[in-house]
C-alpha cells in the first residue's frame, strides 16, 4: 500500500476546513505524556504493498 | 501453588501491560477512550457478561437499564468526546472497578450482588468509551446530509489528524511498513495507545448488528479485534467529497469472458502426507493474449462510454478474482485514473513470483485524475479443486480428478483493508474462499461491519442457493453488510456442459433485510451496470443506545446490461 503525497494533500485540505475543537491542544499534550516506550511491532508486508505510489514507475 | 483464578485486575494488566497511564500503575483510569474500551471489552468478552438478564431482559426483576441510564451514559461519553481528560464519573467508575472488584473472578457463574456490581460498572464503562468515540475514523464534520452535520469531537479530530501524520511518515520512509502517527503509535491497525496490538486491536466500526447477542451488538463506534499477528487490519481514510447519500454506480465486468483449460496447470510434486494432495496454478496470460495495458484500459473506457446513455457518472469498475496480472492492473489503474472520472478500480490480481504467486484483491482509489491510494489484500485460504469441481468446470484433461488440487499461492500475508469510499461508508473486498472461511478475516468483518463487501470470485454461476449466496446472507445478517459477489463469465461458462443451456449469473447481490438476488449478464453484453442506492438508518445497541441514523444501508437500485459499441479488440475472446 504505497504512500501518496496527493492523498496527504487531500486529507490535509479536508481537515483544514474543520475548526479544531476546543481543548485539542490540551489533549495532544496529555496524550504525549502517556505514549509508551514500547516499540511498535513489525508486520509482514507483501512486496506489492511496500511499493511507494509516488515513486512507482507506472504512475 | 500459584492461583489459577482469573480476576478483573489480571485481565486489565494483560491488556494494558504498561499500566493505564504510566508503567506499573493501573489505579488511574485510561486517558484515551480506545484504551479503556480495549480493557473493558476484553473483560466483557471473556466473562460473557452481556448475556446477563440484568442487561438483556426488560421483563426480568433483575433488569437494571433504563432510559435515564441510557441518557446519563451517553452524556458522560459525549462529555469525554469533547474534553481533554476523562470525566469525573469515568474516573469514579474505574476506581470502584479496580479497588473494590479488582480481585473478583470472572471465570465463575456468579450472580451475587458483588458480581453484578462489577458487571454493571464494566458494562457502563464500555458504553461510555463507545459514546466517547462517536464519529471516530470518519472525516470530521462530514455527517449524512445537511441536517446531520455533527459537531466535531476531539477524539474524531485527533484520529483524523494523526492519520495524516502517519501518511506523512510513510512518505518519508518509502518501502518501509510504517506504523503510527505522532500520538497513536499503532495506526492504521489500532486506535489504542497503551494496548499493544499483539494483545488486541481496536478499530472504528460502521455497522451494529441488529440480531444476536454478542460484544459486537454492544457498540456503534468501536470494534475489538484480535492480535495484529493473527490478522492486521488497515482502516483507510480516503474520502474525496461525495455526498454520503449519493448512489454508487458500479460497472461489473466479468472478465475474462473465456477461460481456456490450459490456464490451469499442475505443479510438479505432491504434499508429503499424500501423493493425491497436489497443487495447481493459474496463468492469466492464457486469457490475456498479447493485450497491453492501454488496450485493456481502452476496452474498459469503451464500456464506460457505452454505459453513459443510461447514467453517469460511473464511480467504480469491478473485475473478478485473478482477472489481471499485478503489473497490468497497476498500469491500467493509472490510465483509468488519468482518462476517466472513476473513483475506484477493484480487480483480482495475480502477484508475486512465478513460482510463489499471491492471489490478491487490488483496490485503487482515484482522485483528481490520479491514483491516491492502492492496497492489495492477499487471499487467506487456498482454493481446493476436488474431483467434483474438476468435472464441473471441465478441467479433467489438465488436472487429474482423482487428486485434490490446492491453489499454489502464498497465504502468509494476512491483511484486511477497510476503505472509506463515502464520508460515512466503508468498503471491504474479499477473495473467493475468504468469504466462506470464518478465520481470520471474517472475524474482522463481523466486528467492523463494513457497509459494503465485494467478493471477487473465480466461480460458477452466482445463485442464491450456492455457497456465495449462503455466506453473503450470513454477512448481511450479522454484521449487516451489503454483499456483492462477482465472478468471471469465463468460469460461469466452464460450468456448463456443451449443448446445455448456459448460465449467465455473473454476480449476486445481498442486502440486509432483503433476499439474495442473482444478477445475469444478458447474452451479447460485456458488463453489468449496477446502481447501489443507500439510506441512513438508525441502529441500536443491545443496551438501547441509538446511533442517530448514522448508519448507511445499501440497496440494489438498478441493474443494466452494457454492450461494447465498437468492434471488439482482437486480443479479446468473447463467446457471446
Amino acid at each position: 500500500m504505497g504512500a501518496s503525497s496527493k492523498l496527504v494533500e487531500l486529507l490535509r485540505s479536508n481537515l483544514d476546513q474543520v475548526k479544531a475543537p476546543a481543548n485539542y491542544g490540551k489533549l495532544v499534550a496529555n496524550l504525549k505524556t502517556i505514549k509508551p516506550s514500547r516499540r511498535a511491532p513489525s508486520i509482514k508486508e507483501s512486496p506489492e504493498n511496500s511499493r511507494q505510489l509516488d515513486l512507482d514507475e507506472d504512475v | 501453588m500459584p492461583s489459577t483464578e482469573l480476576t478483573i485486575l489480571d485481565i486489565i494488566k494483560s491488556v494494558l501491560p504498561d499500566g493505564t497511564r504510566r508503567a506499573g500503575s493501573w489505579a488511574p483510569v485510561c486517558d484515551w477512550p480506545p484504551d479503556l474500551f480495549a480493557a473493558v471489552a476484553t473483560i466483557t468478552e471473556r466473562s460473557g457478561l452481556y448475556a446477563e438478564k440484568t442487561f438483556m431482559a426488560y421483563w426480568s426483576k433483575d433488569f437494571s437499564l433504563s432510559k435515564k441510564w441510557i441518557e446519563r451514559t451517553c452524556a458522560i461519553g459525549r462529555k469525554w468526546a469533547l474534553s481533554s481528560s476523562p470525566p469525573r464519573a469515568v474516573e469514579t467508575l474505574w476506581k470502584r472497578l479496580v479497588k473494590d472488584h479488582g480481585k473478583a473472578r470472572i471465570d465463575i457463574d456468579d450472580t451475587s450482588r458483588e458480581s453484578l456490581a462489577w458487571k454493571k460498572i464494566v458494562f457502563q464503562l464500555l458504553a461510555i468509551a463507545d459514546e466517547a468515540c462517536a464519529g471516530i475514523g470518519f472525516p470530521p464534520g462530514a455527517g449524512i446530509g445537511q441536517e446531520q452535520q455533527s459537531e466535531v469531537t476531539i477524539t474524531q479530530y485527533l484520529v483524523a489528524a494523526d492519520y495524516i501524520a502517519w501518511e506523512e511518515k510513510r512518505l518519508k520512509n518509502p518501502g518501509l511498513a510504517v506504523m503510527g502517527g505522532h500520538l497513536l503509535p499503532y495506526l492504521p491497525h489500532s486506535l489504542c495507545i497503551r494496548v499493544p496490538p499483539a494483545i488486541a486491536c481496536v478499530q472504528p466500526k460502521t455497522s451494529t448488528p441488529v440480531v444476536g447477542c454478542t460484544l459486537r451488538s454492544l457498540t456503534h463506534h468501536l470494534a475489538l479485534l484480535p492480535s495484529i499477528a493473527n490478522v492486521s487490519t488497515h482502516w483507510l481514510l480516503t474520502n474525496e467529497g461525495h455526498s454520503a447519500l449519493e448512489a454508487l454506480n458500479l460497472l461489473v465486468v466479468p472478465f475474462p469472458f473465456a477461460i481456456p483449460g490450459k490456464s490451469f496447470s499442475g505443479v510438479a510434486g505432491a504434499f508429503p502426507a499424500k501423493s493425491t494432495e497436489r497443487a495447481f496454478k493459474l496463468n492469466p496470460d492464457a486469457w490475456m493474449g498479447d493485450a497491453n495495458p492501454q488496450q485493456v484500459a481502452d476496452f474498459l473506457i469503451g464500456l464506460i462510454r457505452a454505459a453513459k446513455p443510461e447514467l453517469e457518472p460511473i464511480h467504480a469498475i469491478v473485475l473478478p478474482e485473478t482477472a489481471l496480472r499485478l503489473n497490468m492492473a497497476n498500469a491500467i489503474a493509472n490510465i483509468l485514473a488519468r482518462e476517466t472520472d472513476l473513483d475506484l478500480f477493484i480487480t483480482g490480481v495475480v502477484a508475486g513470483e512465478q513460482n510463489d504467486p499471491i492471489n490478491s484483491a487490488a483496490i485503487y482509489r482515484f482522485s483528481n485524475h490520479g491514483v491516491i491510494n492502492r492496497s492489495f489484500q492477499s487471499k487467506h485460504h487456498r482454493w481446493l479443486l476436488n474431483g467434483d469441481q474438476i468435472k464441473r468446470y471441465r478441467l479433467g484433461h489438465v488436472l487429474d480428478p482423482n487428486s485434490n488440487w490446492w491453489e499454489q499461492i502464498d497465504v502468509s500475508y494476512r491483511h484486511c483493508y477497510i476503505t472509506l469510499f463515502r464520508s460515512q461508508a466503508t468498503l471491504s473486498v474479499l477473495i473467493c474462499e475468504d468469504l466462506a472461511r470464518y478465520d481470520p478475516v471474517l472475524t474482522v468483518m463481523n466486528a467492523i461491519g463494513p457497509n459494503l463487501v465485494i467478493a471477487l470470485l473465480l466461480d460458477g454461476p452466482q445463485l442464491e442457493q450456492r455457497w456465495p449466496g449462503r455466506y453473503a446472507t450470513a454477512l448481511a445478517d450479522d454484521p449487516g453488510s451489503a454483499v456483492l459477489t462477482v465472478t468471471s463469465l469465463g468460469m460461469v461458462l466452464r460450468s456448463t456442459m456443451p449443448g446445455e443451456p448456459e448460465s449467465r449469473e455473473i454476480a449476486l447481490w445481498k442486502e440486509p433485510n432483503g433476499r439474495a438476488r442473482a444478477l445475469k449478464l444478458p447474452k451479447g453484453d460485456h458488463a453489468l451496470l449496477v446502481t447501489l442506492t443507500n439510506r441512513s438508518v438508525e441502529h441500536f445497541t443491545l443496551d438501547g443506545r441509538g446511533d442517530g441514523r448514522s448508519t448507511l444501508e445499501f440497496e440494489l437500485g438498478a441493474a443494466h446490461g452494457v454492450r461494447y459499441k465498437d468492434r471488439l479488440p482482437e486480443w479479446l475472446e468473447f463467446p457471446g
